[in-house]
């Protein structure tokens, strides 16, 4: 009798403790996040009709114009580890001006990147090999090697979201007077008015410094600011109505301007 | 003279049509630097869209885990069943 009642004693402590370990593994294997290693195809790109006071960007000579500019990427995303992805793309934009031909530019980008997730900062390097056309890919002005680094993370407040990014670039090129470093400071402000509609916002800071040729020398910053309206048209596609105040301020003078810019952009991500 | 005059001529021709090249190709820089531009705020908006799932794309099969409660509730009921 006092031997059974052994036998159920350790049979209820075997049982119990085989409950906990199940409890245990079922916690454990929740807390594993799958992340896919196969990479993904996307387009993405942005159509926009606009309107410029200052289309040469000339601090005289100011000329109003519409102009049209593509922009679209070819995307191969993947990841390397959870937190460690790659993007090899190929991306096209132009500018098209109604009247001033003189400000029609193309270029054409190949470049690659890799982005480390760390503590919700997403640090990011890039390499891109660009080619600038004169006119809508009609003469090949000069060839570049862009070599970037950047840090950006998004913000959640409510119904806020706060994209702040900061880049800095090195350009190589064949033309000396492309050569420069260049540093980007810019805030994406998004707050969401209700699920379809959003009031946006891109302080933005530029400054450049200009190594060789005939710009040696040359520091510029451009100070601009962006405040729109965007309609959420489907998860994929938006539509944004933007007006942007931009400033430029240059060690030298010509090389001032100021620009006002209004017209809606779609953006598509397919 | 005429000499000195053919030389002079030569030469302001050949600076003219370089400082227009040179001009040409620094306007090119500008152009490039607001299509830059243009691309970091497209850049901005395009990174808050979601790209679709594509019908093409191979999907890794997703197990359903049993939440601790359910497996909980299941082994109490199937022990009242017993």
């Amino acid at each position: 009798m006092r031997s059974s009642k052994l036998l159920l004693q350790a049979l209820g402590l075997f049982s119990a403790s085989g409950a906990f370990a199940a409890e245990l593994d079922l916690i454990e294997a929740r807390k594993i996040e799958y992340t896919s290693m196969t990479p993904s195809w996307s387009v993405v790109g942005s159509l926009s009709p606009t309107y410029t006071e200052n289309a040469l960007f000339s601090r005289d000579d100011r000329r109003r114009d519409f102009f049209y500019e593509p922009d679209v990427s070819l995307r191969l995303d993947g990841n390397l580890t959870p937190d460690l992805t790659y993007r090899i793309f190929a991306r096209t934009q132009y500018d098209a001006f109604a009247t001033e031909h003189l400000g029609n530019a193309a270029i054409a980008r190949l470049g690659a990147r890799l982005t480390q997730n760390l503590y919700g900062w997403r640090i990011t390097g890039q390499y891109e090999n660009r080619y600038d056309f004169d006119g809508i890919y009609r003469d090949l002005a000069f060839t570049s090697n862009d070599v970037m680094g950047s840090v950006g993370r998004d913000f959640q407040f409510g119904n806020v979201t706060l994209s702040p990014l900061m880049l800095l670039t090195y350009r190589f090129s064949d033309l000396p007077e492309a050569r420069r470093w260049r540093f980007d400071a810019l805030l994406g402000i998004e707050v969401k008015l209700d699920p379809k509609w959003s009031v946006v916002s891109t302080p933005f800071i530029e400054a450049f410094w200009f190594t060789d040729g005939l710009n040696s020398g040359r520091q510029d910053l451009i100070y601009s600011a962006s405040l729109g309206l965007k309609y959420n048209i489907a998860r994929n596609v938006s539509l944004t109505t933007n007006v942007i105040y931009e400033a430029r301020t240059s060690n030298v003078a010509l090389r001032h301007y100021t620009d006002l810019m209004i017209g809606p952009r779609l953006d598509f991500a397919f | 003279m005429k000499q000195f005059i053919t030389v002079a001529g030569a030469a302001i021709l050949f600076l003219g049509t370089a400082s227009a090249v040179t001009a040409q190709s620094r306007d090119s820089v500008e152009r490039g630097t607001r299509m830059d531009t243009d691309a970091l705020r497209d850049d901005v908006r395009t990174n808050r869209l979601q790209v679709p799932r594509h019908p093409l794309a191979v999907e890794e099969p997703v197990k359903p885990v049993p939440s601790s409660k359910e497996s909980t509730k299941r082994k109490k009921r199937s022990g009242s069943h017993q």
